[in-house]
């Protein structure tokens, strides 16, 4: 019987059964027949098609939205309610039927099919609603897929659109950038003492993952030694993801950040964003599938592509330094495709998910302004569509020139 | 001592798939019919009201483009004194509910303009809702009314349409609550 491992845990036996033919333990044929029974289980990298799946599918919803004026409002609210329906019939059907993988896929695209149906239901009836009452709508009605299913592509999702809803409803990046700047005694800047609700909700969003967390581990047993290290670096999927998350949500930060008055603070947040790595990291970079040198190139892209005046050159009229932009948002993904041929695809899920996250914040910065909105979504999917066909046919590519296959490292 | 956090655990009878996929689907599926139940019911059954509007386009990244609408009766002038040294707060979060009465003006061709406010329920045609401070200062009154989504791209349009015309809004009310049905250019 076949069993799925993390792409770290099957080279470590690799490298381990290697050795124990080498001392005349175990035969090469019994070697072979272990590793068989270890698959590499599928990475991260899986929710960027679904992304860019999903962007499509809001592409399409916009479209709707931005040209289907002939049709009646009642066809409009009929279609939205289906889609969002169909998908989770779609989703129950598939479950009857024994289909593990595909509900949750449904249900992740009906939670983008119901933020896209509030969106436009408010549009359709001209309805006056602030963007963050809508996120919590949609945190609201959306809870009970996310706390039952619990699946990880649901799980982010949901935690992006919080993050969203605490960041548009109070600023929070904001705010705690000014905390940050006020405590280093800049001068020039006012700090505006805030109500403490987004902290609240950011430590009861944070206690509600710890929670959800702590029901992938078997026993209480342990846990009392370092909670807080199981917070941060324990083992399974969703605690794994929980601490990369927070990475992102520093990423995230480094990203909002787009004035030319605060040129500093990019590089403050991308050194502390590094310094997390290696503290959350540090010994544990096999339980993570990070490797450093992704990690860092990484970091340092999105220290480039934050960089304030990267961005600020938009809004003049130079062509040299629009092209100096282009230039060095080319060279970071040239760099970074390199690396990931050179390491054979076979490097860190996270990385390559943080570096899509960078080339959608620079496809943004470039594009959103003058597409269609509908153009700009379906583009942008199908961009993310190619580069994942592109990494699995290199992958492949690579593995076969060594001998291996594309599901894990050549024996 | 095994412990895990899952709903379903919690009863015999939530394992079963059908359950499942009901508790999943019941809220999305009552939010999603909720405003188009709401808004049709007040399109179909309100009373219509025309109102004086200074709009300006701006757009929403998830709604698309829309004009903001300003009202000539949000500006409910000598009414709103008896709130203005009232101690509330109306800088910031939801103010004071109240029920603006609305009477057609024949005077200015039928527009509905502000006869009296109160804190209780009016007879007649009247508008739910909140008061806040405007940037000038005064308190005015915050209807939910002051978006009007535009197909993409046409706010351009809009704009120069109006230029040298005002805008009416066609709202239907029911209940002290207002839905916009469309935008007319008056001379």
């Amino acid at each position: 019987m076949e069993r799925k491992v993390s792409e770290s845990r099957r080279k470590f036996l690799s490298d381990e059964s290697r050795l124990w033919v080498d001392d005349g333990l175990i035969s090469e044929d019994a070697r072979t027949g272990i590793m068989a029974r270890y698959i590499q289980a599928r990475r991260f990298p899986e929710i960027v098609p679904l992304l860019g799946l999903s962007m499509i599918g809001l592409g399409v919803l916009s479209f709707i939205a931005a040209n289907w004026r002939y049709i009646p409002a009642l066809l409009k609210v009929a279609l939205i309610i289906c889609s969002y329906l169909g998908c989770v019939a779609g989703a129950f059907f598939l479950e009857r039927k024994g289909r593990r993988v595909a509900p949750d896929m449904l249900l992740f695209l009906s939670g983008f099919l119901l933020l896209g149906g509030l969106a436009l239901i408010s549009q359709v009836f001209h309805i006056d609603g602030s963007a963050s009452a809508l996120l919590m709508t949609w945190l609201m009605v959306f809870a009970p897929t996310f706390l039952i299913v619990r699946n990880i592509s649901i799980y982010i999702l949901y935690e992006i659109v919080s993050i969203a809803y605490i960041n548009v409803r109070y600023g929070l990046y904001e705010r705690t950038l000014y905390s940050l700047v006020y405590s280093l005694g800049r001068e020039g800047v006012s700090l505006r003492a805030g109500p403490a609700a987004p902290i609240v909700l950011l430590l009861v969003l944070v206690g509600a993952a710890w929670w959800i967390c702590l029901g992938e581990r078997k026993t209480w047993s342990g846990i009392g030694e370092s909670k807080l290290k199981n917070f941060f670096v324990g083992g399974p999927a969703r605690r794994i993801f929980w601490s990369n998350f927070m990475i992102l949500n520093w990423f995230a930060w480094m990203c909002v950040i787009n004035s030319r008055h605060e040129s500093i603070l990019p590089f403050v947040a991308g050194i502390l964003a590094i310094g997390i790595l290696i503290i959350v990291c540090g010994k544990f970079l096999d339980a993570f599938d990070l490797d450093w040198q992704g990690l860092l190139l990484v970091s340092a892209a999105g220290i480039a592509l934050s960089f304030p005046f990267t961005w600020s050159y938009r809004t003049s009229s130079s062509e040299h330094e629009f092209l100096a932009e282009t230039l060095l948002s080319s060279v970071a993904l040239a760099a970074y495709l390199v690396y990931r041929i050179i390491r054979r695809f076979r490097g860190s899920g996270f990385t390559t998910f943080l570096f899509c996250a960078l080339l959608a914040r620079w496809y943004f910065g470039m594009f959103f302004t003058f597409m269609s909105r509908s153009m700009f979504f379906i583009s942008g999917g199908v961009i993310l569509l190619l580069i994942t066909f592109a990494s699995r046919k290199w992958s492949k590519l690579a593995a076969k020139k060594t001998g291996g296959d594309e599901n894990g490292p050549v024996l | 001592m095994a412990r895990s956090f899952n709903l379903l655990s919690l009863n015999p009878f939530f394992k079963r798939t059908w359950v499942k996929y009901a508790v999943i689907a019941i809220l999305p599926t009552l939010a999603l019919f909720y405003a188009p139940i709401v808004n049709y019911s007040i399109l179909i059954f309100g009373q219509k009201a025309l109102l004086e509007t200074l709009p300006v386009d701006p757009t929403d990244f998830l709604r698309g483009d829309y004009v903001t609408l300003d009202y000539e009766i949000s500006d409910l002038g000598p009414f709103a004194a008896q709130w203005e040294d009232d101690g509330q707060d109306y800088d910031g979060g939801p103010g004071r509910e109240v029920y603006v009465s609305l009477v057609r003006n024949m005077n200015k061709g039928g527009m509905a303009t502000v006869s009296a406010v109160s804190e209780k329920r009016p007879s007649g045609l009247y508008l739910k809702g909140r008061l806040k401070r405007s940037w000038g200062g005064d308190l005015t009154c915050d209807y939910g009314l002051g978006v009007y989504y535009i197909p993409e791209g046409t706010g351009r349009e809009l704009e120069e349409a109006i230029n040298d015309k005002r805008v009416l809004a066609d709202v239907r009310i029911l209940r002290g609550r207002g839905v916009i049905k469309k935008l007319e250019l008056a001379e």
